[in-house]
């Protein structure tokens, strides 16, 4: 006992090499304890935690970058924006010495579900759920999403309402080619929608889409209607034959929409 | 207590290196060993006796990242450490030469107890591997401590390992 003792004290480095050896030894041969999951997921953890610092430096060029695009995007929009209210206050102005209204915004008075098809004369009417009840008046536009199917024809209870929709041969809508302004009446006409009054000089193509013009105070302008299925260019008549494809579907409608300006 | 602290995040540094930044480092296959490095410049710094404990830890905490080699590290970085301060000489910061050579030294001594205690443990025949890869990571590994260790010199603020005793 002595001996190792002096051996120790002697040979201190090769003495703690031999007991650490074995002490790692002891470790390779036990079996694999589950406590040290704990001690590798901290190290996982570490990893994970170090690595993300990592590519996060790594990113930050990229993000110099990104940051002085954005940077950029935001001038020009400011830029813009400042000149697109310039415009409107340039508009406000002229507006005012011109002496003209103030353009009416239109909103969404109520929404309503379709309960009832037809009204004793052909399909060209629908039964909604809202009346007077909910102000609703004759002539208010009626719309989904898709765009404007027709007008409130009349109000006969507090939670009923008739509207009489594009289809009708009897209803008429101001309307406006999108792409080349040139202007005539939408109305159905033998079972199509036509765009009329249209002259045999005006640009119009097919795959325009045709808006209301707000002309006639019915309906509000810039309300989709549809978009011209065809144009026949007889020379012998004075107008074109403008065929106009409903974008709201006129079969299908479940809820609509009830503007007011 | 300051330089026991000083110690513990530096090994602990390399443990986390070494198992994360270090296997993207790896050229044709060829890695260096922080651990190493860390358990030879403690050595170095501190003699053999806390060379040892030192490698022995980190080598320990190495292996409680890959459980199945558990205490093949701790037995390889035992000795690393130990050759640390055995090799105090051959560290002198003013020749990287030998720093280099000591370095990888201390690697292929390192690499080969792990070898041979992992290939009892059934991880297969590891002393292949260790013939394939140990001649490239020593090379590695002595450049990447010689810089360690002049690192450490001017953390120290001491030019030579050898003027602490």
């Amino acid at each position: 006992m002595p001996r190792i003792r002096r051996f120790a004290r002697n040979r201190r480095d090769e003495f703690l090499l031999v007991i650490l050896l074995l002490a790692g030894g002891v470790f390779a041969s036990l079996p694999r304890a589950d406590s040290s999951r704990y001690i590798h997921d901290f190290f996982a953890r570490a990893n994970g935690t170090f690595l993300n610092t990592f590519d996060w430096a790594f990113e930050l060029g990229d993000l110099h970058r990104e940051n002085a695009d954005l940077r950029r995007q935001l001038a020009e929009l400011s830029l813009q924006v400042s000149q697109l209210q310039e415009s409107d206050r340039q508009n406000a102005r002229l507006r005012q010495l011109l002496d003209f209204e103030e353009q009416r915004r239109t909103e969404v008075l109520t929404g309503a579900e379709v309960i009832a098809r037809g009204d004793g004369r052909q399909q060209f009417t629908v039964t909604i759920l809202a009346g007077s009840a909910e102000g609703l008046q004759k002539n208010q536009a009626v719309a989904t999403a898709d765009g404007l199917v027709g007008r409130i024809d009349r109000v006969p209870g507090l939670r009923t309402a008739v509207v009489s929709l594009l289809n009708d041969p009897a209803n008429a809508v101001a309307a406006v080619v999108q792409r080349s302004r040139e202007q005539g009446i939408f109305q159905f006409v033998e079972g199509e929608g036509c765009l009329l009054y249209v002259l045999q000089t005006a640009d119009i193509q097919v795959g325009d889409v045709v808006l209301s013009s707000g002309l006639g105070g019915i309906y509000p302008a810039g309300l989709v209607i549809g978009t011209v299925a065809s144009v026949s260019n007889n020379t012998e008549d004075v107008t074109k034959r403008v065929v106009v494809r409903l974008s709201a579907s006129l079969d299908r409608l479940e809820e609509v929409f009830i503007l007011r300006q | 207590m300051n330089r026991l602290v000083r110690y513990l995040f530096f090994g602990l540094s390399a443990v986390v290196l070494q198992t994360s930044l270090v296997p993207s480092l790896s050229i044709f296959g060829q890695r260096p060993d922080l651990v190493v490095v860390f358990a030879l410049i403690v050595g170095a710094y501190e003699g053999s006796s806390l060379g040892c404990a030192a490698g022995f830890l980190v080598g320990l905490a190495v292996d409680l990242y890959h459980p199945p080699t558990m205490g093949a590290g701790a037995m390889a970085g035992t000795l690393a450490g130990y050759l640390g301060g055995k090799a105090q000489v051959f560290l002198d910061l003013d020749v990287p030469l030998n720093q280099g050579a000591a370095f990888a030294a201390g690697l292929l001594a390192h690499d080969a107890v792990y070898s041979i205690v992992a290939s009892l443990q059934g991880e297969g025949n590891m002393l292949w591997l260790f013939a394939g890869r140990a001649f490239g990571g020593a090379v590695y590994t002595a450049l990447v401590g010689t810089a360690c260790l002049s690192a450490a010199g001017l953390i120290r603020g001491r030019k030579h390992v050898v003027d602490r005793r």
